[in-house]
């Protein structure tokens, strides 16, 4: 699947600019060897020849950051003189990575070197751009924001932020959007896990990954469902490969593609795109045949098993086979391995969520662990790996269209709540909204368009729409538009818009596929190397980065650039009502600690910044085995304190490694399933039975804390009185003073309650989980037999289609190849920061398809032929043919990382001079196609159908 | 001193490149040239392997032994190092590398990334799988 260049011709002068051209041009001066200061373990070190590798003799100042380019989490040392990055380490010493980086880790100092950043802002202006002063611009753009509010309401600007922001950022720019008076905002989690967070967190309580990466060295199996950690998390592979040799745990790769993962697998099973529900059945199938499930974990830990045992008897072998491809022996096979070889995990990624059935394949995944008994135990878990560094964060925090921070919701009492934290009257936030009653209901407590379809948000008709007007104005902060499907479309909305405003270190697609002449802003934004913040890693550990360098050219932190703009549009005062301010910058720790005031729901009340620096000094006292300091000063906390880390931060609560753990007290870490969705249904008891959290005053099932609960458990008196105060009438999400989450902590309880987890989730439209098949099938026969669902009327603001896009959908014949898509380990999403370092991009030239030798030569196309591929909507990309067995007959794979050219035409001339990649190519998913989950509406990537032709 | 040596566990290589960047990063080597290199053998079929290869630091280089110009040369830790001023490129080393791993590189391939031993397996770091 690689196709790099065979030459070493570079492929452009001057590309690549060195740290020694780097520091000449910057004007310091060289010469001499340098004391180095070496971290504890030197990995790279010069060789004793001064002439070849000048390097600066001023003293070394050494950060401690986290590396930005996927959700694992890796400790980088940072070495910066005068000013400059001059030189990285991998930190030995962090409990994550222990030392250990993929490409797109051992590249990050490019970050503070590449010119190819946008360096100043800038303006589409007949067609060229004109450099223009900060603050022009944000008075220019604000004027026009200002203008449409007033012509078109709030909801006519969509504030799209990112899982690239820190924690900070990503919760002030939720504020900021909802101080607009919009909840149309969102950030790329919509994409990548949103069907997770909904469908996980339907089924127990929090949408997270369970475990640790660490914790998986317990694994005694793991199966790899949509999921291709070697090119998507390098380093977590480390720990997944840990397991094999010592555990001689058994790894299952589930998968349309023979992926890097697959090859170090015991076991790979080729899946058709689509069919996941099935494959999770028909392996359910053999267990529940088997009597392999473990029933007392079922009988005191989950509801509704038994629906779904009655849907799982329609799924035995030979139905499985004729809608998975997998044979009635692997897997029989597969269901053995993972209940001989307990605990085990589950692994999932965009291979399962980026579905039309994206819900169901989560909860699926989740009731095959459940029926297992591997929840909540060491070695076990549902470790859903996220995608960007801090896309858990981001999501925690609230940058979505349907929360406030939190997992709050939208209701009056969520808003309640938050305008308490904010220190802001509710009457005034209500006041900010557009307070007319649309389908959805009023704007304020009715999700916002999501990031998937803004371009529906565009181009739809305004009575169609569940507010008062499509959308006139896009910010595009820190997105890459080029991982979103239908790009064609796309490109008619970006024209349609009276308004783009990009806010990135680089251009990004957007700024150049719009096909406009004016009206577009390119304001540049710092990278997370040039201010300070905390993350959140996939594992749910908070980690706190330095700032490495000051921001390049004129760029500027985002949550800056925030506070100029709610200041421009006359609420500046109440966005920073609870900071104190450096200039125009918000002080980042009093962001966090007014996140600390607020989150109780999710536990990030315990995490201050104090804590989490501290943490950050003392890496090498975390265990690579557990993640627990061993004595230091953090002696006894997890890494990074795992969320829930409940209570306030003088409650010195570790953190919570494993989710559901109950063979751990509530105050090590343990705690059952949230008691989320009532205490009965049907005259069923939903609350645990004879299981709890160990060490505990109540040994079973409770409903989760309130003022009331307390009361009535003769409890209440524990609480100081200053508590009581704050306590009456709330509850453990809502009460500030965090009396009622200690003393119930103080108990041995889980404040959220402890309860079972659901199989069956009544409020979704699938109640237990069904295979329907694709809109876009090469499986016409199974399409009258498992369809899809009807048209929705309206799903978050919009109109969402189904059996008409699937009855409509074109000829097989047409369209025989199963289209789908992932990563590239030298590139992240959709690529820009990545195509424009220089030593990833000579990695990875030439954006290319794979398709089977067999299909090749049906099409009559050989390896590195260029060829035409043609979504069913009609996108089309020219990109080179990789032929391989990787991929199976009729289907097809194409990453989705590249951008900058369209449909055949390369946009690089659009880009403003010096910030082209070095590396463009056709974005995958101009040929993708319609398809939404009914719940979240993330986007179908993963299987559409195509025709594949010689160019 | 010891005699320094790569060491590559294919079990665990899973072709990320993270030695190929992290090489470029630490020695500025530009756009064309990479001093090490990721091969895939059989790549996308059941026995997929993958190992990183760059010069070994042969005890007994031959490509010390054939260079008319003697432009190699050792170092305490065993290195063996290239000096571009007197190389003519005249290519024989090429021929007497036993990994050929100057067919692979093409040019200077002199490799100055120092490995040390570490706790567990020993192998080139930093891999994200070891």
């Amino acid at each position: 699947m690689r196709l790099t260049r065979k030459t070493d011709t570079p492929k452009a002068p001057g590309l690549g600019i060195s740290r020694r051209q780097f520091i000449q041009r910057s004007g310091v001066a060289t010469g001499g060897v340098a004391a180095l200061g070496f971290m504890g373990a030197p990995m790279m070190r010069r060789a004793e020849s001064a002439d070849k590798t000048p390097v600066l003799d001023s003293p070394v100042e050494t950060k401690r950051t986290i590396c930005s380019h996927c959700s694992v989490g890796c400790g980088v040392y940072a070495e910066v003189q005068e000013g400059i990055w001059t030189k990285q380490e991998p930190a030995f010493d962090h409990p994550i990575n222990r030392g250990a980086h993929c490409a797109k880790g051992a590249s990050l100092r490019q970050h503070g070197h590449s010119s190819r950043r946008l360096k100043y802002p800038m303006k589409l202006v007949g067609g060229e751009w004109e450099r223009m002063s900060w603050e022009d611009a944000v008075n220019e753009i604000g004027d026009k924001l200002l203008e449409l509010r007033e012509e078109h309401g709030p909801d006519s600007v969509y504030w799209l932020g990112s899982a690239k922001f820190n924690n900070e950022q990503a919760y002030l720019m939720r504020k900021l959007a909802s101080m607009w008076g919009t909840n149309n905002t969102d950030h790329q989690a919509r994409i990548c896990h949103s069907t997770t967070v909904a469908g996980v967190a339907n089924t127990w309580g929090y949408g997270a990954m369970t475990n640790s990466l660490n914790d998986t060295h317990n694994s005694k199996a793991i199966l790899f469902i949509g999921s291709n950690p070697s090119e998507a998390h390098p380093v977590a592979m480390q720990h997944f490969l840990i397991a094999k040799e010592r555990n001689n745990c058994q790894i299952i790769v589930a998968d349309p593609r023979f992926t890097r993962t697959a090859a170090k697998a015991n076991k790979f099973v080729r899946l058709r795109p689509g069919s996941d529900v099935a494959y999770v059945w028909g392996l359910l199938w053999h267990i529940f045949e088997n009597g392999w499930e473990d029933s007392e974990y079922i009988s005191q830990r989950v509801y509704g098993m038994d629906d779904v045992r009655a849907e799982v008897a329609n799924f035995p072998p030979d139905v499985v086979e004729d809608i998975t491809g997998v044979s009635e022996q692997d897997m029989f096979d597969v269901a053995k391995t993972l209940a001989d070889n307990r605990p085990g995990c589950v692994v999932w990624c965009m291979g399962g969520t980026q579905h039309t059935t994206g819900n169901n394949n989560t909860r699926a995944y989740c009731i095959l662990e459940l029926a297992l008994g591997n929840i909540g135990v060491a070695g076990g878990g549902a470790n859903i790996l996220r995608g960007h560094d801090n896309v858990q964060g981001a999501t925690d925090l609230g940058l979505g269209s349907d929360s406030l921070p939190g997992y709050y919701g939208l209701a009056e009492g969520a808003w309640q709540h938050w305008a308490n934290v904010w220190n802001v009257d509710y009457e005034w936030l209500q006041g900010r909204f557009d307070d007319s009653e649309y389908a959805d209901g009023k704007p304020m407590h009715s999700a916002g368009i999501t990031v998937s379809r803004w371009v529906d948000g565009v181009l739809e008709e305004d009575e169609n729409i569940s507010q008062r007007t499509a959308l006139k104005a896009m910010f595009y902060w820190g997105h890459a538009v080029n991982s979103q499907t239908r790009g064609v479309e796309m490109q008619q909305a970006m024209k349609k818009l009276e308004m783009m405003v990009i806010v990135d270190p680089y251009p990004t697609v957007a700024a150049v596929m719009h096909d406009r002449t004016d009206g577009v802003y390119l304001l540049p934004a710092a990278t997370q190397f040039e201010t300070t913040g905390s993350v959140t890693s996939t594992n749910r550990s908070i980690q706190w980065r330095d700032k490495v360098i000051d921001p390049l050219f004129e760029s500027k932190p985002d949550h800056e650039i925030m506070y100029l703009f709610a200041r421009k549009l006359g609420f500046g005062d109440q966005l920073v009502a609870n900071y104190e301010m450096n200039g125009d910058e918000p002080l980042i720790e009093d962001i966090l600690r007014e996140i600390n005031q607020g989150m109780w729901t999710v536990g990030y009340t315990g995490q201050s910044p104090e804590r989490l620096k501290e943490h950050q000094q003392n890496w090498h006292t975390f265990s690579f085995e557990h993640l627990r300091a061993e004595g230091g000063p953090a002696d006894g906390d997890y890494y990074g304190l795992p969320w829930p880390c409940w209570g306030t931060a003088e409650f010195k609560h570790p953190g919570s490694p494993n989710l559901y753990d109950t063979s751990v007290p509530v105050m090590e870490g343990g705690m059952g399933f949230r008691a989320r969705f009532g205490i009965e249904r049907d005259g069923v008891n939903l609350l645990a039975e004879g299981s709890a959290p160990v060490d505990g005053d109540i040994d079973d099932g409770y409903p989760e804390f309130t003022d009331q609960l307390l009361k009535d458990l003769g409890w209440w008196d524990d609480l100081t009185s200053d508590e009581k105060q704050a306590a009456e009438g709330k509850n453990w999400k809502t009460d500030l003073s965090g009396g009622i989450q200690r003393v119930a902590i103080e108990h041995g309880c889980a404040p959220y309650g402890n309860a079972k987890a659901r199989a069956v989730v009544w409020t979704f439209p699938d109640e237990v989980p069904k295979h329907r098949e694709p809109l876009y099938s090469t499986r016409r026969d199974l399409v009258d037999k498992y369809p899809t669902w009807d048209d929705f009327d309206s799903i978050m603001r919009l109109p969402t289609m189904y059996k008409s896009v699937q009855d409509g959908a074109p000829s097989v014949d047409d369209y025989p190849i199963i289209l789908t898509s992932g990563r590239l380990v030298e590139y992240e999403g959709g690529g820009e920061e990545t195509r424009s370092m220089s030593w990833l991009a000579e990695l990875q030239q030439e954006m290319f398809v794979e398709i089977n030798p067999a299909d090749a030569n049906d099409i009559g196309i050989s390896d590195g032929d260029d060829v035409w591929v043609e979504g069913a909507e009609g996108g089309r990309v020219k990109v080179k043919a990789m032929v391989t067995p990787r991929v199976d007959r009729k289907v097809a794979f194409m990453p989705f990382h590249f951008g900058g050219m369209f449909q055949g035409e390369s946009l690089e001339g659009i880009y403003p001079e010096g910030t082209a990649p070095y590396v463009i190519g056709e974005a995958a998913n101009t040929a993708t196609t319609y398809g939404y989950d009914p719940v979240t509406l993330m986007q179908e990537t993963k299987c559409t159908i195509c025709r594949i032709e010689p160019a | 001193m010891a005699q320094m040596k790569f060491m590559c566990d294919a079990e665990r290589c899973i072709e990320c490149n993270g030695c190929v960047t992290a090489c470029k990063n630490a020695n500025d080597v530009e756009w064309g040239i990479q001093r090490r290199r990721v091969v895939t053998l059989n790549d996308g079929e059941a026995d997929e392997m993958s190992i990183s290869v760059a010069c070994m630091h042969c005890d007994d280089a031959p490509c010390m032994a054939v260079c008319p110009t003697d432009c190699f040369y050792k170092t305490d830790d065993g290195i063996v190092l290239h000096d571009k001023d007197l190389c003519i490129g005249c290519g024989y080393c090429l021929y007497a590398c036993p990994p050929k791993t100057w067919r692979i590189f093409s040019v200077s391939a002199w490799c100055i990334v120092v490995t040390k031993t570490v706790p567990g397996p020993t192998t080139l770091r930093p891999v994200p799988t070891t």
